[in-house]
């Protein structure tokens, strides 16, 4: 019992240090200062900070880059801006690639490589365009499979991103095959056997890397997750985070597990001190402290706006899901939401994206907004009681309306 | 206090790792019309700069002020040679001022202050941003110009890394007229208040006795009736319209929509059946409370100009009642003249009010109920 009291403060007391720090930033952004003293340190770099700074030394070394090189280094920013939903690395990932990010025509590996930065900042349609003479090239590149496979999911083409899967099975790992297949199937009403599938690929040995078999166990969760199985979908979270600790979406994607099973707590220990470096987990931090009731909430959720203003004013809308979240969740405005949640659903379709546009047209009593998303659950036929019970509330809105 | 202590405490170094959001800086600059000199105050992520110029010198993973500090110079001169202000033109010659910190919400960000001395009164401002796009090419600036108090924002991004600005047009009787425009417009564009301006008026040019209408005798006590009606309604929306722009009160838009359609409706329906006759002005002060609401979202759409609040919300509130004057001086002499005809009371009175409550209704169910029409 004492230990458990003592779990709970500590996780308690992460998230004020988290708020208080967040305060700071908050209150002290209109004072610039000189600060006291030469010892004051001003700012921790962050592992990924400095690990992308380790690139660039290696870099600054190497005289006459070759592809090869640029390519690695680029793959390697990647790496770390996804891990650790960093904007930055994907910037320097393209100064990397140096005269081959504008050549054209540019080998394959290029336009793959362009491909994954231009899906980072949510251009799509763009990055299909770089990746389809890149795969017309070279049939037998498994990550630009992979990742074609993920844009056309991320698109809501289930059907597109399917016939990827197929292409990438022979040439990939097969337990990449198997998460890929599984993603895919479980978007299209065979979630059970998706599930089933995946879980028998990851007891079986495996030469993937550790981010491929986090992967892997993020999808099984997920999945999990959707059916309603909410403990075996945590043990996968559990096997994911084992594997890649840092890994922002992964986290975000628990921390949304947990939310739905109103455990605000484990939230915050889940997220714990790193919650404030991308927005992803702050909002699930902001959202587990306003269930609670905490006094960090009403902080946490000035620096959200904050950085959603702040997004906003650069013409960013890659954040639009994020925002409509937190509109609707804390700032409490449906209207506001709906607005964005329609304005993410148009641009990626994904279970979460149609169930925050569920939500959000529930929420502001509008059936006919919903109607994108209901549309999507009917054409794919994915399995998910939850965003079928959604729909079925749409639903009674309409018929409420028409009585 | 509390926060401050806070701030201290942190500030000495407990927590303060830097959050992942794209590279911003925040580039102010500042003049006065009449004036040669700019003031420059450009924040940037300390992140960026040691990306830049190495800041963090003993590779320890922490930026101290020692060495934000020794390298000032390094600093001044790494951002001012990529920032050329310029003139009509010529180019203004930035001098480093001061080097200060501050926190924004992803983390520690130098401040850096300049003066940019230009040759002559500016007239026009170029602003030709380079930095750190050569390193990070998801870098933007994010620039805001004030002049006189009145603010211009601008994004800087590798694709647009220049841009010129007229300061001609910037004076504070610039933004005014501008804003009264605006207000004139709205009323013009905006169908639901001159319907409902025009509901009111139309029984103005007569008198409501034993149940029925008559023309009134004379001209004066027509424009005394105008001239409650159209007062009552301006000083009603004015106060709603101002405390809704500053924030002081706020209603949802739904609210607001269709509170002003059933405005309409119910003045329209009062023509018809009339129950308030003869304090119309009471009627207008009421449902102007909440037009008002509606300028004031109408106002917030086009964007406050932050050191110039006052100025906007006087120009657009005048542009509404200049709007307003306009439709009463095309109205009243029209139903004067029209009051003592046989078809005015059935045809004018009873049948436009009959057609502006049916306009009015169609608005109602819309907005309040979300159906898309009006």
């Amino acid at each position: 019992m004492r230990t458990t009291i003592r779990i709970i403060r500590s996780a308690v007391g992460r998230a004020a240090a988290i708020a208080a720090a967040l305060l700071c930033a908050a209150t002290a952004a209109a004072v610039p200062h000189r600060p006291d003293g030469d010892d004051i340190v001003l700012e921790r770099l962050s592992p990924a900070v400095v690990a992308l700074r380790q690139i660039r030394g290696e870099r600054a070394q190497a005289a006459g880059i070759t592809l090869a090189d640029a390519l690695a280094n680029a793959r390697r920013y990647i790496e770390l801006g996804q891990t650790f939903s960093d904007p930055r690395a994907y910037g320097y990932a393209q100064v990397a690639l140096g005269q081959w990010w504008a050549m054209n025509p540019a080998p394959p590996q290029v336009l793959v490589m362009r491909a994954r930065i231009l899906q980072f900042h949510h251009e799509f349609d763009a990055a299909l365009a770089q990746l389809e003479p890149a795969l017309k090239a070279d049939q037998f590149d498994a990550g630009a499979w992979l990742l074609f496979a993920n844009i056309q999911q991320v698109r809501g083409n289930v059907r597109a991103a399917r016939a990827a899967c197929l292409k990438l099975i022979p040439v990939a790992d097969p337990l990449v095959g198997a998460t890929c297949a599984a993603s895919t199937a479980a978007l299209s009403g065979r979630a059970r056997q998706g599930e089933q599938l995946l879980a028998q690929a990851l007891t079986e040995p495996t030469g993937a890397s550790a981010s491929e078999r986090a992967w892997a166990w993020t999808t099984l969760a997920e999945t999990r997750a959707r059916l309603g199985q909410a403990a075996p979908a945590e043990a996968a979270f559990k096997q994911a985070l084992t594997l890649v600790a840092d890994d922002v979406y992964t986290r975000a994607a628990y921390a949304d597990l947990l939310l739905d099973q109103s455990r605000a707590r484990d939230v915050r220990a889940l997220l714990g001190e790193d919650a404030a470096q991308a927005d992803a987990t702050l909002l699930r931090l902001t959202i587990a402290a306003q269930r609670d009731a905490d006094a960090d909430a009403a902080v946490l959720s000035e620096i959200l706006s904050q950085r959603f203003a702040e997004a906003r004013a650069r013409g960013d809308r890659t954040h639009q899901r994020e925002q409509a979240r937190f509109a609707i969740e804390v700032q409490r405005d449906p209207v506001r939401a709906l607005d964005l949640a329609r304005g993410n659903f148009a641009v990626q379709r994904e279970p979460a994206d149609a169930r925050i546009l569920l939500e959000c047209a529930i929420a502001a009593g509008d059936a006919q907004a919903a109607q994108p998303a209901l549309d999507w659950l009917r054409d794919t036929g994915i399995e998910a009681p939850q965003l079928l019970l959604l729909a079925n509330q749409v639903q009674q809105i309409n018929r409420g309306a028409k009585q | 206090m509390m926060r401050a202590c806070l701030c201290l405490l942190l500030l000495l170094g407990a927590s303060g790792v830097s959050a992942h959001k794209p590279s911003d800086s925040y580039l102010v600059l500042s003049t006065n019309s009449g004036d040669a000199e700019i003031q420059g105050q450009w924040d940037v992520a300390l992140r960026d700069l040691d990306l830049a110029v190495d800041l963090d010198a003993d590779r320890d993973g922490t930026i101290t002020w020692g060495e934000v500090r020794g390298r000032e110079k390094d600093l001044f001169s790494y951002a001012l040679q990529r920032l050329a202000l310029s003139s009509a033109g010529a180019s203004c010659r930035p001098e480093s001022r001061e080097l200060l910190v501050d926190e924004h919400s992803d983390g520690a960000y130098a401040v850096l202050r300049f003066t940019a001395k230009c040759p002559a009164v500016l007239t026009s401002l170029g602003v030709d941003y380079r930095m750190l796009f050569d390193l990070d090419p998801g870098h933007r600036g994010l620039l805001r110009l004030d002049v006189d108090g009145a603010s211009r924002s601008a994004v800087l991004s590798p694709e647009q890394p220049t841009q010129q600005f007229d300061l001609t047009q910037a004076s504070p009787w610039n933004t005014f007229a501008q804003f009264v425009g605006d207000g004139m417009h709205h009323i013009w564009i905006g169908y639901d208040h001159m319907l409902f301006l025009i509901s009111l008026l139309l029984p103005a040019v007569l008198i409501r006795r034993e149940r029925a209408w008559m023309p009134v005798v004379s001209l004066r006590s027509a424009l005394l009736g105008v001239l409650a009606v159209v007062t009552a309604f301006t000083v009603s929306h004015s106060i709603t319209l101002t405390l809704a722009a500053l924030g002081v009160i706020g209603l949802p838009s739904r609210l607001v929509e269709s509170g002003i359609a059933l405005s309409v409706l119910l003045a329209a329906l009062n023509n018809i059946w009339p129950i308030v006759t003869r304090r119309g002005w009471a009627l207008a002060f009421c449902f102007g409370l909440v037009h008002g609401f509606g300028f004031a979202s109408v106002l917030n759409d086009l964007g406050l100009p932050r050191g110039a609040l006052a100025l906007a919300l006087a120009g657009f509130n005048v542009g509404v009642e200049i709007g307003q004057l306009t439709v009463v001086l095309a109205v009243v002499p029209l139903i004067y003249v029209l009051r003592q005809a046989r078809f005015y009371r059935p045809g004018v009175l009873v049948g436009g009010s009959s057609a502006i409550a049916l306009v009015a209704g169609v608005w109602f169910v819309g907005r309040a109920f979300g159906l898309g029409v009006g």
